[in-house]
């Protein structure tokens, strides 16, 4: 496994709050949407990320960071003896930890993977969000993610009914 | 920032985050999740659907039972279509690849594989009996003369489509289509045979869709209204006493039964099939005889509903009002007409 070299080409990404990152393109190009702008060469100097904050932001080039395949999972540690199994379970226990934030900034990171279209990211926080709630009851559900229940008794009673066995 | 952001960079080229910094890092913020209340979904439905995307196939209709905008959300084609896509698998009940007929009291099997075109799209369909050998008894039927119905949404196409499978020939027949409204998603009941046509009450309130079998078309039939569009758990398609198409529907403590009766009015007017468009209109209907007043070919008639017999009453180009009523002193006499003409 090749370690990153020096001299790599860096872009710099920018939050609507003024902050200024500078990340290697190659970790930039994790999100769909970067690589198709540099690809197009519309990311001569500066990107400027709308609606996301540099909060939001450090997080996600964090996650770029360590995803980006060239730089090899365990970061600069990474050598040719590294096994791509024990990478692949580094990283997920790498994830595992990264996803433990509240969930105003899950929600954040979702709506900034989506943006930035980074496909691991919208499956790690969008699937951590799934995963808590799908095993809660309906109101717990509703309770959890602030949902009011728009439904009259008779009609989440007729749906209830007809799905049974998904409510058992 | 930006220098920090790029420092701390740096720091991880040379050596990655000690996992001692790593722990003290999560446990700040494990520490602030408690105190952030709870936070809404976001407003917007892209990114609920990405999160719905997520759901374990079997946690779907859960999900529908959350608040309306979630049923919006997970019953939308496009939706289903990525969901499929994601899961990599068929992941709702009534998603086939393959179809076995199966008759539980012997236990016989028989598999077909589903045409392409009926993958990843809602399914139903039926199986009947085609022994025609005198002395059969349907209830004892063989697995040697089947044939399966089956019908789906055509999503992109706006049609509903229909394909018929028999065991003699073991093809798929041509396929049938119908152009249908966008609204109409699927068919929500198990079929019914009545006749020779099958029947099946669609997701949208009052609409049926008919197969039938001898002339192998489809057709939409508006149902009779229904008061609740969450009621479809209490409506069947049912054979009436006449053997004609009915329409049963549960409302407890009573059952309403519709009655669909189509009548060759061509035939009981005495007048070809193709008359000029616009031609043909209600007039009035006359409880005390049963019977109906039409307007056909600048004529009126009266039909009358139980024997099925017409009179042509009165010619007239410009008739628009009609008021049927009986003469108090003579039961069981027609009805007159009152025509307010219009020149």
């Amino acid at each position: 496994m090749a370690t990153r070299e020096a001299g790599k080409k860096m872009i710099m990404l920018k939050s609507p709050d003024g902050m200024e990152f500078e990340v290697e393109e190659a970790v930039a190009m994790e999100s769909q949407t970067i690589r198709k702008m540099i690809e197009d060469d519309c990311a001569d100097t500066a990107i400027l990320i709308p609606n996301i904050n540099s909060k939001i932001l450090s997080r996600v080039i964090e996650y770029c960071n360590k995803h980006v395949p060239t730089t090899g999972a365990t970061g600069a540690a990474a050598s040719d003896t590294v096994a791509p199994a024990a990478l692949a379970e580094d990283l997920k226990i790498w994830d595992a930890e990264f996803i433990k934030v509240n969930r105003a900034t899950r929600f954040d990171l979702i709506q900034a993977a989506s943006y930035l279209n980074i496909k691991g990211l919208l499956d790690l926080t969008s699937q951590t969000t799934i995963d808590t709630i799908s095993d809660n009851s309906l109101e717990e559900i509703r309770s959890f993610l602030s949902t009011k229940n728009d439904y009259l008794p008779e009609e989440e009673q007729t749906i209830r009914r007809e799905n049974q066995w998904a409510f058992q | 920032m930006s220098s920090r952001s790029v420092a701390r960079r740096r720091r991880r080229k040379r050596s990655p985050l000690s996992s001692r910094s790593l722990a003290r890092r999560r446990r700040r913020r494990r520490s602030s999740r408690s105190l952030v209340a709870r936070a809404p979904l976001p407003d917007n439905d892209d990114l609920l659907e990405e999160i719905l995307l997520r759901l374990r196939p079997s946690s779907l209709p859960r999900a529908s039972a959350v608040c309306k905008r979630w049923r919006r959300l997970v019953a939308d084609p496009r939706f289903l279509d990525r969901f499929c896509a994601h899961h990599r698998k068929p992941p709702l009940l009534g998603f086939f690849e393959e179809i076995v007929v199966w008759t539980p009291m012997t236990g016989e099997q028989r598999c077909v594989a589903v045409p392409p075109l009926f993958k990843k799209s809602f399914l139903n369909g039926a199986v009947l009996c085609t022994t025609a050998n005198k002395g059969h008894v349907h209830g004892a039927c063989q697995f040697s003369h089947f044939k399966v119905v089956l019908v789906c949404k055509d999503r992109k196409e706006k049609k509903l489509l229909a394909f018929v499978y028999s065991s003699d020939t073991g093809v798929w027949g041509n396929l049938i289509s119908i152009e249908v409204p966008s609204h109409i998603r699927d068919t929500c009941t198990h079929g019914s045979l009545v006749g020779n046509a099958f029947y099946w009450l669609l997701s949208t309130k009052d609409g049926i869709l008919k197969f039938d079998l001898d002339m192998q078309s489809l057709a939409l039939i508006k149902g009779p209204p229904v008061a609740n569009n969450f009621c479809r758990d209490r409506r069947r398609i049912i054979q009436t006493e006449n053997g004609v198409v009915g329409l049963a529907i549960l409302y407890y403590p009573h059952l309403e039964i519709w009655q669909m009766k189509t009548v060759k009015m061509c035939t009981v007017l005495g007048l070809p099939p193709q008359i000029e468009e616009g031609d043909a209109k209600y007039m009035a209907y006359s409880e005390d005889i049963d019977a109906i007043f039409i307007y056909v070919n600048t004529n009126v008639y009266m039909v009358e509903l139980k024997l099925m017999q017409s009179k042509r009453l009165h010619e007239g180009h410009h008739i628009n009002n009609y008021h049927p009523f009986t003469s108090l002193y003579t039961p069981g006499d027609y009805s007159y007409l009152v025509f307010i003409l219009q020149e």
